[in-house]
């Protein structure tokens, strides 16, 4: 009974200990993004996201998408800033690519995860979001075309 | 300084090259870090709770999960229900993603595939 005690409170250090380095790694990582974060929302006005569309219908959404990567904070920004985005007059494809990159890519955190799960794992994630951006993009403004 | 660089570790490296940043902008203009250190302010506090129940969860995983465990519902052999699990579990994790990337390296490092990691993701 008390071997098994000891155990149980050998499990529970060896766990504890574990989170502790855990919280010691990530930590630092996690401040980093968040002050990133805080550089990119202060230093990116809203609209400059209006002023670098071109009007072309192939190029915008590459440049949706891209931007919307860059770009970092809570997603129901993007909500509001894509709103805005459709009300200048800037194509729907080219929105929806900006609001699924800047949900799926995270440029601003990119060093995090690559530190935190492998640079071939976080390049390839992130890139791969970013093409699909473009393609969920184009899927969804066909499929409402069709049934809307 | 090569030795005194990894005795510092990139994670820190990280964080200290963002300060740094911070300071240069500082020089430059001093309103844009006041305003930059509000957001990140608000960040914080808005993700402290999110924060504990990852770390929580990291407990609980440091707990009952071993290599074997892991590596039987997620690891490389797993069917459809590790797909199922990182499925449900992504669509239901609260939080910006970066929180859990602490808990997907554990877990990957106790043998989750990398294809369930980025189906979280």
């Amino acid at each position: 009974m008390v071997q098994k005690d000891t155990m149980q409170q050998s499990r529970w250090k060896q766990a504890g200990k574990g989170l502790l380095n855990n919280i010691k790694m990530s930590i630092p990582i996690l401040l980093g993004v968040l002050l990133l974060i805080g550089l990119v929302n202060t230093l990116v006005h809203k609209e400059f996201f209006a002023r670098i569309f071109t009007g072309n219908r192939a190029l915008d959404p590459l440049i949706g998408a891209i931007f919307g990567s860059i770009a970092a904070g809570n997603p129901m920004t993007s909500y509001v800033i894509g709103g805005e985005l459709l009300k200048n007059g800037i194509s729907l494809v080219a929105v929806l690519a900006f609001i699924v990159s800047w949900v799926t890519v995270g440029s601003v955190q990119l060093l995090a995860e690559s530190m935190s799960l492998g640079k071939k794992f976080a390049l390839l994630l992130n890139g791969i979001a970013l093409l699909m951006a473009v393609v969920i993009a184009v899927l969804t403004v066909l499929i409402s075309g069709i049934f809307g | 300084m090569k030795n005194v660089l990894m005795r510092i570790g990139a994670n820190w490296l990280f964080m200290i090259a963002v300060v740094l940043l911070y300071f240069i902008l500082g020089l430059w203009n001093f309103q844009a870090v006041i305003a930059s250190l509000e957001t990140f302010l608000g960040l914080l506090k808005r993700i402290l709770p999110i924060l504990v129940l990852v770390f929580a969860l990291i407990y609980l995983s440091n707990l009952f999960l071993n290599p074997k465990v892991v590596s039987r519902y997620l690891g490389e052999g797993t069917k459809k229900a590790g797909w199922i699990i990182a499925i449900i579990a992504g669509i239901f994790s609260a939080g910006s993603i970066y929180l859990w990337y602490t808990l997907l390296k554990d877990l990957k490092s106790k043998g989750m595939r990398e294809a369930l990691i980025a189906t979280f993701l």
